[in-house]
């Protein structure tokens, strides 16, 4: 959710339109991608853990989780400027940086596709690239309409999907409702079999009681083949319906981040949920 | 002569303490010298003298962020060790940790909400501390309730009480757990490790005058806590007024390690192992035990937290990895040295 | 009520219930000073209730218990242990705490101007432990430790002055022949310096040589009460056992002694 006073402080932060930075922290996958999609990689000098998976960020310093973040390692990167997501924190770490006279912004978290042309204006306000910001939100939202065409004429069911995750130990999780995976589900034309309940919880035989899903989606990070994989989910692997269904392999950072790629990865989804 | 050993043992221990305290400003300089922005020998100088010839990121990075930092971790290390040694002298257990009373676990409870809820940030960031001091001590409030008078067993009906008290907060807070967005199970995962990253001034202190008062009534009763190791029926029969030392003890190890949790998250192991380290390096006497372990807990946690914000810099490191780390050989060290005490 | 002031303690009609039983059944007895009372009776006869009761720690349901004269529920905590010493059956021992500052322990309720070290350091000189005085308490034999609790609880009363009360429970149960001999003539010593003793004894020897008085406690109620010389009979002390306890040697010659036999 974006709450009225982060907007109010982004606006606030956006006012003071400069010269941009020469020394930039992005720690939130999404504003690293929007930044590095801005041309400004030259100038990130340091990257969160995440945003290490994106192109030609992988050799960048690694300032930690974005939820676990230090003043003192991200003042000796010398920034001029600190951009993050929302999610960043712990809150007083933000001030600490603040306090030290190092600009920070929060770009706010938005988990809709029309959220992401206002993070990548927030990004290329504070950073002056308002030109470069206009030209990739275009490009965007030229994406999402591409999209919006594909899965408007779905007439009739649309197909059932479970979204998983692999965690700790190759366990996996289902996406309920109120996730980044939900609303991608529904945004590439499927149908969310796990939507009754919220957050990712670990998969179990009873989630495919009610539901049959037709379509997996999973992280191409995942390993095994489809075969492999199918047979680890419990419930399902056995079954008629598990050896009919289709596995959906993608791009985790470009699928969930609601970043400049996600449209576009959202539009590969789409096709391949169409397939028959 | 052994008239000779026993005061040798006593000056031996009370020499140990004197170190111990020596020891302590060492260590904070040492980790206020460190990090992952260098400051060198003459800068830190200049900082410490209040030379302003130093540049203004340096100087808040240094006194601002480093040094709030290492005294956070210094209080929070030393009052959990201290509220761990009367926790375990009250119960005459070994194994008694701070959290068996209930506190840490009332804590995550209140911090668990405020993320559960999304109210983290409110008043400025001070509802999380509070709401995690509140839980603290409303499950120290509760089991308190099961502590009526001295009645021989009255102990060990409260380490009982406490047992169910933490498995009941744990299954409510596994339901947060379970129902919460993916966004503040993250939060919850993280504030759980534990972590002095958030340190301020303010905070600092808040934890001081908690510590200094939990010492205060804490060495007020080193001497009851001295009888109680010979039972709390003998105890009664010396003069100590058990019930009073049993509800004030707990008071004050909730006080402590409330405080401490709510500013930096649950940090396990300092509160269990540095009382024993303690112990192990200067007997059994409460009066040295507790300074002692109150030091000890101090360094360790200031180690611990110099090595989570210095060997992945940039990046941090959860301070509760450490915490083990670092404790655990020096720890299996003490026991295997040949000491004069017996566990 | 009587309430002229007695020195010592005096148990009235005191009565015991616990988990519905009776433990402690009208109860009367006086402990004086200058006299030591020896109890003694069947295991769970409630003697150690008894001393529970006497020192303050478990309130009597019927009954009264007072200290110099005084309710024995009315003293605070350390006023209480400066008049009364207890030495108990269970005796815990301090993890990490030398001989030395276990006794001194005994000092606790003497305020800061005391000096615990001396004290303590006479004590263990009495019980002949000053070689133990560095020892660690959890490094002692069963027998030491129970002659270092003893050394303790008369390092409780150490003010010169003023006649205390000893209670101690089965103070002898752990020590060879010369060290029972040893702590039963030291807390003699005591009664002879003014202190009104009570000791719980199984030994029926070493009763009828220590003590002034006995009280025989069986299933909770006093059978009797009386001079040493008079309970110590083999008829009365069979009877109370309910095992053959026979007298050998003279009955007047110091080589008497009470020998119990199986049925
Ligand atoms: N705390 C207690 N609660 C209930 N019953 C007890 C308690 N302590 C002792 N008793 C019971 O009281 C009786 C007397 O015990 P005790 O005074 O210890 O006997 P003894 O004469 O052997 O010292 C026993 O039957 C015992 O089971
Ligand atoms: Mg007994």
């Amino acid at each position: 959710m974006i709450r009225p006073a982060t907007i109010l402080a982004v606006l606030l932060a956006v006012s003071s339109v400069h010269a941009g930075p020469s020394r930039l922290v992005t720690a939130g996958s999404a504003v690293t991608e929007i930044a590095a999609a801005l041309g400004l990689a030259p100038q990130i000098v340091a990257v969160d853990t995440s945003g290490r998976e994106i192109e030609g960020m992988g050799d960048k310093p690694d300032v930690g989780y974005v939820r676990m973040l230090g003043a003192e390692g991200i003042l000796a990167q010398k920034p001029d400027l600190v951009l993050v997501s929302g999610e960043a924190g712990p809150p007083p770490v933000l001030g600490q940086i603040k306090s030290a006279g190092v600009e920070v912004v929060v770009i706010p978290n938005g988990y809709s596709l029309d959220n992401i042309g206002d993070k990548i204006r927030a990004v290329a306000a504070a950073t002056g690239r308002a030109g470069e910001g206009e030209k990739l939100v275009a490009q965007v939202e030229a994406d999402v309409e591409t999209l919006r065409a594909a899965t408007a004429d779905n007439t009739g069911e649309r197909p059932g999907v479970v979204f998983l995750l692999a965690r700790h130990g190759g366990n996996l999780m289902a996406a309920g409702s109120a996730t980044a995976a939900h609303a991608m589900i529904e945004a590439s034309g499927g149908r969310n079999i796990c939507a009754g309940f919220t957050g990712y919880k670990p998969l179990s035989a009873e989630i495919f009681a009610a539901a049959t899903p037709d379509f997996v989606i999973v992280s191409e990070s995942v390993g095994g083949d489809d075969a492999q994989l199918l047979a680890s989910v419990p419930g399902l692997g056995a079954t008629p319906a598990g050896r009919a269904l289709r596995v959906i392999r993608v791009d985790d950072a470009a699928f969930l981040g609601f970043g400049p790629r996600t449209p576009s990865a959202a539009a590969e989804v789409a096709a391949a949920l169409r397939q028959p | 002569m052994n008239r000779a050993a026993a005061d040798d043992a006593s000056r031996r221990a009370r020499g140990r303490l004197v170190l111990l305290a020596a020891c302590l400003p060492l260590v904070l300089l040492a980790a206020a010298a460190l990090g992952a922005v260098t400051i060198g020998p003459a800068d830190l100088w200049k900082l410490l003298s209040g030379s302003a010839d130093v540049p203004a990121v340096v100087r808040a990075v240094f006194w601002e962020i480093r040094v709030p930092r290492v005294f956070l971790a210094a209080l929070v290390g030393g009052s959990l060790a201290l509220a761990g040694a009367g926790v375990q002298g009250l119960f005459r257990n070994p194994l008694a940790d701070p959290a068996l009373i209930g506190v840490s676990a009332g804590a995550a409870l209140g911090a668990v909400l405020c993320f559960f809820f999304g109210w983290e940030g409110l008043l400025g960031g001070w509802l999380l501390p509070l709401a995690a001091f509140a839980g603290g001590l409303l499950a120290v409030l509760i089991l308190m309730s099961f502590h009526s008078g001295f009645a021989a067993g009255g102990t060990a009906k409260l380490i009982l009480a406490g047992v169910a008290l933490n498995a009941m907060a744990g299954s409510v807070l596994g339901f947060f757990l379970f129902s919460a967005s993916d966004d503040a199970l993250r939060s919850m995962t993280f504030w759980t490790l534990g972590s002095c990253a958030s340190a301020q001034w303010p905070q600092v202190l808040v934890l001081l005058v908690f510590l200094a008062a939990g010492s205060f009534i804490l060495r007020r009763h080193a001497r009851a806590l001295d009888a109680l190791q010979l039972g709390e029926e003998q105890a009664a029969h010396l003069g100590v007024p058990v019930a009073r030392v049993r509800g004030e003890t707990i008071a004050a190890a909730a006080l402590l390690v409330g405080a401490a949790t709510a500013f930096a998250g649950t940090i396990g192991f300092i509160g269990l192992v540095a009382p024993h380290m303690a112990r192990l390096l200067l007997g059994g006497l409460h009066r040295l035990v507790l300074p002692a372990a109150l030091l000890l807990g101090a360094m360790l946690l200031v180690l611990a937290d110099l090595g989570a914000r210095t060997l992945t810099a940039p990046a941090e490191l959860a301070v509760g990895i450490l915490t083990a780390a670092i404790g655990g050989p020096f720890f299996l060290w003490l026991l295997r040295r040949p000491s004069s005490w017996s566990v | 009520m009587n309430n002229t002031f007695a020195p010592g303690l005096v148990a009235e009609a005191v009565t015991l219930t616990r988990d519905a039983r009776r433990i402690l059944d009208g109860v009367s007895l006086e402990v004086k000073p200058g006299r030591l009372l020896a109890v003694i009776g069947p295991n769970g006869a409630g003697k150690s209730s008894l001393l529970s009761v006497l020192s303050g720690l478990w309130k009597a349901d019927r009954g009264e218990v007072r200290l110099d004269g005084k309710a024995i529920g009315d003293y605070g905590p350390r006023e209480r242990a400066r008049r009364c010493a207890v030495m108990r059956q269970d005796n815990l021992r301090p993890a990490g705490m030398s001989v030395l500052e276990a006794v001194e322990l005994g000092r606790l309720a003497h305020g800061a101007a005391d000096d615990a070290r001396a004290v303590a350091r006479g004590q263990l000189a009495q019980m002949d432990l000053s070689d133990l005085a560095a020892r660690d308490c959890a490094r002692l034999s069963g027998g030491e430790w129970q002659r270092v609790a003893f050394a303790r609880t008369a390092a409780q009363l150490a003010s010169p002055g003023r006649g205390g009360v000893l209670l101690l429970d089965e103070p002898v149960s752990s020590l060879d022949p010369a060290h029972q001999h040893q702590l039963l003539g030291a807390a003699r010593r005591l009664a002879a310096a003014g202190h009104a003793v009570l000791a719980i004894l199984h030994d029926l020897n070493l009763t009828a040589q220590y003590a002034d008085e006995v009280a025989l406690l069986v299933a909770g109620r006093l059978t009797v009460c009386g001079p040493a010389a008079q309970i110590m009979q083999p008829a009365v002390l069979s009877d109370a056992y309910g095992c053959r306890v026979v007298a050998v040697g003279s009955a007047d010659g110091p080589a008497r002694a009470l020998v119990s036999l199986p049925d």
